[in-house]
């Protein structure tokens, strides 16, 4: 307990010193000289008397600080204001110091008086010191100011001076708080505005918990750690994923079993956050080591937990419900994006599923066909890769090739699935189901781009291709590219007039076309790849009714 | 009747928040800044309503508020707590201080307002059905 309470005292001490500084530069214009004493009697250091008269002229400075030192003790003991007489016969007051209502400290000032000057204690001094009285008395008498009749107004002086001190301070310590909580609220706000703000469809989940949610409340929050756990979305779509921010040396492993064990059992529709400030004590596995404090809420999407997020490690000491609350702030949001994140990909799955049902059906009419649509898909989305183009440019072209015979079912099956030679009549027939495709699709809008691809897929660089005969300078890339895939998978594919080409065949053909039917760059970049291996991934990925092994097929 | 309220806390900035906003809400606001000179403060001014930090130099709000009930004037006055770990608070050492509210830091000064309006309709309630 006294031990406690010195403590509080030296603290304190350090905290008002300050005040000291000012109260004695303000005495010192006076003609005082100041003195502070902690209230076990020993003199604060920086704070000792410095009385020069006393030490001067009589070599009294022990005596004359052991006057200060008594008159602090009595204000200390007493509470109040106290007066006493210097060992020149000088004055001495002390009066108490507070600091959060406690007594701390006693401030001591003394000040020479007129009075002294005819004391019996400087009569004395002078007598067994064996100096002259008069050129002391002149010497001093500049230097007295004051009377003893004004100790009482100077006590005072002193009180106020300390009071006003001690209230400029609290009021700048006020002032800091409040400037210090308005910062870190500030931060907090302008974190959930820029969440708000990086919530965007497009952006991958794991790139936004990373960094706008991790790697921020890393920041914000004053953390070690930040990790999300993500639940898969169907049972299928693997394990629980971890996207984590920090530096604790902790495996995704790690942390799963920490959200599953440790976490997850403890939220329930009325608990939605879980702070622990003695984490690592509280029997643990020993699995999370480094963990000493941790904050965790649920990520609640659709009224189901879809993952957590949690904080660990804070670096300025305990966890309190203000990191609580910016953790679910940010949490919500996180499960808000990815919910939408989520619906948005349900969304696209469920549009290509459509469209791949669509396409296997109209390809179905030709046994020669099947699988023919989703390959040249695949193929066309290969080399739009290769061409570096931007990912939502690629997915357009995979659209593209997988719709680019829609136009067949506008065709006489007579015609398509003819296994000898067509007549010119049912050649036109054929050459129109571009056209017939980009009508069909002419009223999507959000597959404006994709109609493009495929109404240009049978034309040529030399303007030889229908249905436009467009010069190579009106043919985008989308159809080229559509166009070489096309071309590519009929080649390698039996079809009911002839059997399927061998590979080399098929490059050597396709090289020979580089220029007139084909993009030159486009064929260079297509036969920089391994095509044989391409092939064989090509027909396993086949979902289709006639499984077969390719490449091996074409051999014999 | 202006209605006087206690406000005590440590954090100068808490104290001027709430204090502001009480006030400009016609309170008359009284404060303190530990929990021994709320505890002076509320004997000798019996205010109506106290709101209290929990963590403060020399008594917690929570003591204030156990010792306070000791006296016959002051047994019944409601208390609001906040706190920025409601979480580690012992729901029976609450029932016992009194405390019918906790509000969790960080508050918005509407909140503590609404809680404050709330109270005092209370214990207008039960003064005249006693």
């Amino acid at each position: 307990m006294m031990e406690e309470r010195l403590r509080m005292d030296v603290g304190a001490m350090d905290s008002i010193a300050p005040e000291f500084e000012q109260v004695r530069d303000q005495l010192h214009d006076l003609g005082l000289t100041l003195s502070v004493w902690d209230h076990f009697g020993d003199v604060v250091e920086g704070f000792e008397p410095s009385c020069h008269l006393c030490a001067e002229i009589g070599g009294l400075a022990q005596r004359c600080r052991e006057e200060a030192r008594k008159i602090a003790e009595r204000v200390v003991f007493s509470d109040r204001p106290i007066k006493g007489q210097s060992p020149l016969g000088g004055c001495i007051i002390g009066v108490p110091v507070y600091e959060r209502r406690r007594l701390v400290a006693a401030a001591v000032a003394c000040f020479p008086v007129a009075e002294m000057l005819e004391s019996e204690q400087l009569h004395r001094l002078c007598d067994s010191s064996q100096l002259d009285h008069e050129s002391i008395v002149g010497e001093l008498a500049s230097r007295c100011r004051y009377g003893l009749a004004h100790a009482d107004r100077l006590i005072d002086a002193m009180t106020k001076m300390l009071d006003r001190e001690r209230s400029l301070r609290v009021a700048e310590d006020g002032v800091h708080g409040l400037s210090e909580n308005l910062a870190s609220t500030y931060e907090e706000l302008s974190l959930v505005y820029r969440i708000s703000g990086t919530m965007k469809l497009t952006c991958e989940p794991q790139v936004f918990l990373r960094e706008d949610v991790c790697g921020e409340l890393l920041e914000v929050i004053g953390v070690q750690y930040a990790a999300a756990v993500v639940y898969p979305h169907t049972p299928a779509q693997g394990p629980v994923e971890v996207i984590a921010a920090g530096d604790l040396d902790l495996k995704a492993e790690q942390v799963r079993r920490l959200a599953a064990a440790d976490i997850a059992p403890q939220f329930t529709d009325n608990v939605r956050s879980l702070v622990d400030n003695h984490f690592a004590g509280n029997g643990r596995s020993g699995s999370h080591k480094g963990i000493d404090r941790l904050v965790a809420v649920p990520l609640i999407g659709d009224e189901q937990p879809i993952g957590i997020l949690l904080a660990a490690n804070k670096m300025a000491g305990e966890f309190d419900s203000v990191d609580v609350k910016l953790l679910s702030a940010i949490g919500n949001q996180a499960a808000v994006f990815l919910t939408n994140h989520r619906l948005y990909a349900d969304l696209q799955d469920l549009l290509l599923g459509v469209l791949e049902a669509l396409t296997a059906s109209i390809d179905a009419k030709d046994p020669y066909t099947c699988g023919h649509s989703s390959r040249v898909a695949k193929v066309s989305e290969r080399l739009a890769i290769e061409m570096g183009y931007s990912p939502e440019r690629v997915r357009e072209i995979y659209l593209a090739g997988l719709l680019h015979d829609v136009g067949k079912i506008g065709v006489p099956e007579s015609a398509l699935c003819k296994p000898g030679r067509l007549t010119e009549e049912e050649y036109d027939q054929i050459k129109r189901h571009p056209m017939i495709a980009a009508r069909i699709l002419g009223g999507i809008r959000q597959l404006d781009e994709v109609a493009t691809g495929i109404l240009t897929h049978h034309e040529r660089l030399d303007g030889r291709g229908y249905p436009q005969g467009l010069s190579e300078s009106e043919l985008p890339m989308e159809g080229r590219i559509i166009g070489l895939a096309d071309s590519f998978d009929a080649m390698t594919s039996d079809r009911c007039y002839r059997p399927a080409l061998p590979l080399p065949d098929v490059i050597e053909e396709i090289r020979r076309h580089a220029g007139t039917q084909f993009d030159p760059e486009l064929v260079e970049k297509f036969l920089a790849i391994d095509l044989g291996e391409f092939l064989i991934e090509l027909r396993s990925d086949d979902r289709q009714f006639r499984p077969r092994a390719v490449g091996q097929e074409r051999q014999e | 009747m202006a209605t006087k309220i206690l406000v005590a806390d440590d954090e100068a900035h808490i104290l001027h928040v709430v204090s502001m906003k009480l006030r400009n809400a016609g309170h008359e606001v009284i404060t303190a800044q530990d929990g021994e000179e709320a505890c002076e403060l509320c004997y000798a001014e019996q205010p109506d309503l106290i709101i209290t930090d929990y963590q403060m130099p020399f008594m917690t709000g929570m003591e204030f508020c156990a010792e306070i009930r000791n006296s016959e004037t002051c047994k019944n006055i409601p208390a609001v707590m906040l706190t920025a770990r409601g979480f580690d608070l012992d729901p029976s050492e609450m029932a016992e201080a009194g405390i019918s509210c906790v509000v969790e830091k960080p508050f918005s000064p509407r909140e503590i307002l609404a809680v404050v309006t709330e109270l005092l309709k209370n214990a207008e309630v039960t003064r005249q059905a006693g």
